[in-house]
């Protein structure tokens, strides 16, 4: 029997905001949901040049002698507690945070149930984008967990994904490279993977027409909705840090 | 010889060792349960051995695919040893759950082992727990 849809705010911040901001942001919302004084959000930004690492972090993924050659480039650089390895975030890239409450009782997922919802999203998104024939899954088509996102003719990889889950709560999230840069790709191992296997919509598109983040965030949202079975309603981004 | 586990409603279970030294010591690890949810887990980050943790600390976190979750303190507890196999083989914890995927163990008082019983589930009860507390993927 479906439960009732589970109410989640929806928050667009409108312009570019540094990782920080990003973080304070999803932390005052893991916070107030955590005490039960705040909404289960769904946060949607674009982020200043930055290249994040995940929990694992050991020399064999990054150095300090490449944390300083990636500053150079004009780029921030963070660690987090996410799944995934090494990622830019930057203009003309959508970075969604859904912060969940998994065991909610409108909810009810199991965190492996989680990711494979939003990795469907990311595929239903593209695919609505590009063309449905030409998305794959990452999870389905390989073994090894950096293939997860959403792949085009399963060669390269347009969607990404890195998730914690902790007290119930899901937090950090997806990214869909919509009309970034490319080149700023040049400068890491993006998830453990050659250059070449990474790529942006607009770069896939037959007649070079570029895609932005704004022409991806209401295909995203429907996707999101009708998948996760949860209500968008839309509110201010009105946090100060 | 091994002793009956015990389980919290967070997916961890807890499991008494040979008791005749004079410290008391348990191990700890996920359930299969947990590790079916999680999926691959394909990196551990484990406590020091000496750290201290309260029930209900996060000791250690798991990677799986592309997701990073926390492992709670069953009970107060002192680190006494780490499974250092998992270092190398994050996946044991899918393969072998109960056995040679255990996580942490840890040095606990006399009041903390009177607390394991009474506190936590037996093996039968988590079995009753999982069956009606189904997650929507489960079906």
């Amino acid at each position: 029997m479906p439960h009732s849809r589970l109410v989640v705010q929806l928050i667009k911040c409108k312009k570019l905001v540094s990782y920080a901001y990003g973080q304070s942001l999803q932390s005052h919302y893991i916070q107030r949901l955590a005490i039960g004084c705040g909404p289960p959000a769904l946060l949607l930004f674009q982020f200043e040049p930055v290249y994040t690492c995940g929990l694992r972090r050991s020399s064999s993924v990054i150095t300090s002698t490449d944390v300083d050659r990636l500053r150079s480039l004009g780029a921030d650089f963070h660690e987090t507690d996410r799944g995934g390895l090494l990622t830019f975030h930057g203009p003309g890239q959508l970075v969604a945070y859904p912060v969940l409450p998994l065991q909610h009782p409108q909810l009810r997922l199991a965190l492996r149930t989680y990711i494979s919802h939003l990795e469907q999203t990311l595929v239903d998104t593209c695919g609505e984008i590009l063309d449905h024939t030409r998305i794959y899954s990452g999870i389905d088509n390989g073994k090894s967990v950096s293939y997860a996102g959403a792949w085009v003719d399963n060669q390269r990889k347009v969607a990404f994904m890195g998730i914690r889950y902790s007290r119930g709560i899901t937090s950090h999230g997806v990214s869909v490279n919509c009309s970034i840069n490319m080149n700023w790709f040049d400068h890491i191992v993006p998830c453990g993977f050659d250059r070449r296997q990474i790529t942006s919509l607009t770069d896939e598109i037959p007649d070079r027409k570029i895609m932005t983040v704004e022409q991806v965030i209401p295909i995203f949202i429907k996707h999101f909705q009708k998948i996760f079975h949860v209500e968008l309603i839309e509110n201010d981004c009105d946090y100060k840090q | 010889m091994c002793q009956e586990r015990y389980f919290t409603k967070k997916h961890e279970w807890i499991q008494l060792l040979d008791a005749n030294k004079k410290s008391i010591e348990v191990r700890v690890g996920i359930s299969d349960h947990a590790q079916r949810a999680l999926g691959d887990v394909v990196y551990c980050e484990l406590p020091s051995v000496g750290a201290k943790f309260k029930r209900d600390d996060t000791f250690a976190t798991l990677e799986s695919v592309k997701a990073v979750s926390d492992c709670y303190m069953p009970i107060d507890g002192e680190i006494s040893d780490v499974n250092e196999k998992l270092k190398s083989e994050a996946d044991l914890i899918n393969k072998s759950p109960y056995e040679n995927g255990w996580l942490i163990q840890a040095f606990i008082n006399d009041k903390e082992k009177k607390n394991i019983s009474s506190t936590l589930m037996t093996e039968k009860q988590y079995k009753q727990f999982l069956e009606t507390n189904k997650e929507a993927g489960d079906h």
